[in-house]
């Protein structure tokens, strides 16, 4: 019963399901719709309310048809609503209709790092002379942890730039360089950041590596790399968490 | 065995909404209790739920999840009821509720409330699931009446012959939406004040009251749509008046989810519900 039920949810072009009927066991027809539109409508709007960029961008007519396909093609999986949509970047990459927007998906990532990031577990940053304090010799093979916020998305495109036009008052020209975004939420609020490549690199590699690890690869990837500031800011962002 | 029960005042209480905190906290003792939505409050960390950690410390709060899916045909979902159970534990809400709904099956979860037709195999999937739910967390459920646009020819008995059945075999509690009363029984050309004259009144532990939007079937009848994005209307309230004569003050919420207002709109939909439980405290 509830197989039946649950397809025609999704595929409006499937009959009512047997036995469902309006009063007087008459055609349910719009009553059985009802179904159907609360389904659509209420996974676009889920889905729209953590996309708004990509919204901004396509528009929101033409967002709510794409989000008819999606929400069909990937309902959610879990009832957590507050993290649906993880399928819509990857989708985004074989959606034709927005194929010429080749920065699209990438943006969508940002947008689904900075909700994960929102929703993150709090950590406590530590106290700024734990680094201080640090045994010189041991600085190398220090250990950094990271607040759980973090998130680097790397892209092709300058989707930092186009995520912040479209989201706040700064309206400063969208150049055409790729750009890395970084996301963070130290306390309460979400805070976007467009780090350099070392910056990105030493983040990273923090996750697995001893901090002199971390600091070779940022340097390969950025020859002026600067540790000690990058730490300081990093730790008055409220960023580390433990240094060990 | 015995479970933590219901512990929410009497009073008018509301839908918690993230954009009234500043009012909320500026008349603190304008709503009685808080009502959150479980899955709201199930990420791993972030500004929600420290509002929620804040909000626990003044208010009683009821939590009313939306994602359970007790009227499944198959299992329950572990990890949810895992992280409802997480929640439960830390939260201490004085009350938790549901729905006579499923909105999980094989292709995902639909996010939408669901109805299943009124047979012995419904009622004894809700009855175990609730037994778990009841088990899991440790503390005695609500089941809320749902809001139907269609009815099923497999059906073998009434709504609330399947309600009385749950409330016995599984000791929970029932949430009476009248909204949903009046919704239900408009669109089945049946009668809310009959209906509500033979709700098992004795298990009332809260009562939902909210808006509906209007539309009609393919045959001009009336279609009311539960959409909690108005204002309570005449005749809902005339039912609640009619139920809070009956029972004496109960827990009830105003729920208004979509299209939400100003506060100022919001806490008049309140006052309107105290001021009834208030003439019958007093006529008591």
């Amino acid at each position: 019963m509830q197989t039946e039920f649950a397809k025609g949810l999704l595929d409006p072009n499937l009959p009512t399901p047997d036995g469902v009927v309006g009063p007087g066991s008459r055609a349910a027809g719009k009553r059985y719709d009802v179904y159907r539109n609360n389904v659509v409508v209420s996974l676009t709007e889920a889905l729209a309310s953590a996309y708004p960029v990509i919204q901004t961008i396509v528009g929101k007519e033409f967002f709510d048809a794409m989000a008819g396909v999606h929400v069909r093609k990937h309902p959610p999986k879990s009832p957590l609503m507050i993290y649906y949509g993880e399928d819509f970047p990857a989708f985004l990459t074989k959606f034709p209709p927005v194929s010429h927007l080749g920065y699209l998906p990438d943006v969508a990532r940002v947008e689904l790092a900075r909700r994960q990031s929102y929703h993150a577990a709090d950590a406590a940053p530590c106290p700024p002379e734990k680094l201080g304090n640090l045994d010189g010799n041991k600085l190398y093979d220090a250990r950094i942890v990271l607040h759980p916020s973090i998130q680097i998305i790397r892209s092709r495109y300058p989707v930092f730039s186009i995520w912040r036009y479209n989201s706040t008052d700064d309206n400063s020209p969208i150049g055409k360089a790729r750009e890395i975004t970084m996301i963070s939420r130290p306390t309460d609020e979400v805070v976007m950041q467009n780090p350099t490549a070392g910056t990105a690199m030493f983040i990273d590699s923090l996750r697995a590596d001893p901090m002199g690890v971390a600091m070779d690869k940022a340097k390969a990837a950025q020859p002026d790399f600067d540790l000690a500031g990058n730490l300081t800011e990093l730790l008055s962002a409220g960023l580390i968490t433990d240094i060990k | 065995m015995s479970y933590i029960t219901n512990t929410i005042p009497a009073r008018a209480g509301v839908g918690y909404k993230p954009k009234h905190l500043d009012e909320i906290l500026a008349e603190p003792d304008a709503v009685g209790w808080l009502e959150i939505h479980a899955e709201n409050y199930m990420g791993d960390g972030g500004p929600q739920l420290a509002q929620l950690r804040y909000l626990r410390e003044r208010f009683p709060i009821s939590c009313h999840g939306v994602g359970l899916s007790i009227g499944s045909d198959g299992p329950l979902d572990k990890e949810h009821l895992a992280r409802l159970k997480k929640l439960v534990d830390w939260l201490n809400p004085a009350l938790f509720s549901e729905h006579l709904a499923w909105s999980t099956h094989d292709i995902g979860f639909l996010n939408d409330l669901l109805p299943a037709p009124y047979t012995r195999e419904t009622l004894n999937n809700v009855v175990d699931h609730i037994d778990q739910v009841q088990e899991t967390i440790g503390r005695q459920m609500l089941l809320e009446n749902p809001s139907v646009y269609v009815m099923f020819e497999q059906s073998t008995m009434s709504e609330i012959e399947f309600l009385n059945e749950v409330v016995r075999r599984t000791g929970c509690g029932l949430l009476l939406d009248v909204n949903n009363i009046f919704v239900s029984n408009t669109n089945q050309q049946t009668s809310p004040e009959e209906y509500l004259s033979a709700f098992p009144i004795a298990h009332i532990g809260e009562v939902h009251l909210g808006g509906h939007d209007e539309q009609t079937d393919d045959f001009g009848d009336p279609l009311l749509i539960d959409s909690h994005n108005a204002p309570v209307v005449d005749p809902v309230w005339n039912l609640y008046e009619t139920l809070i004569k009956r029972t004496g003050a109960l827990p009830t919420l105003i729920e208004w989810d979509n299209d939400i207002p100003d506060w100022p709109v919001l806490a008049n939909e309140v006052r309107l519900a105290a001021a009834i439980l208030n003439r019958q405290n007093k006529a008591a």
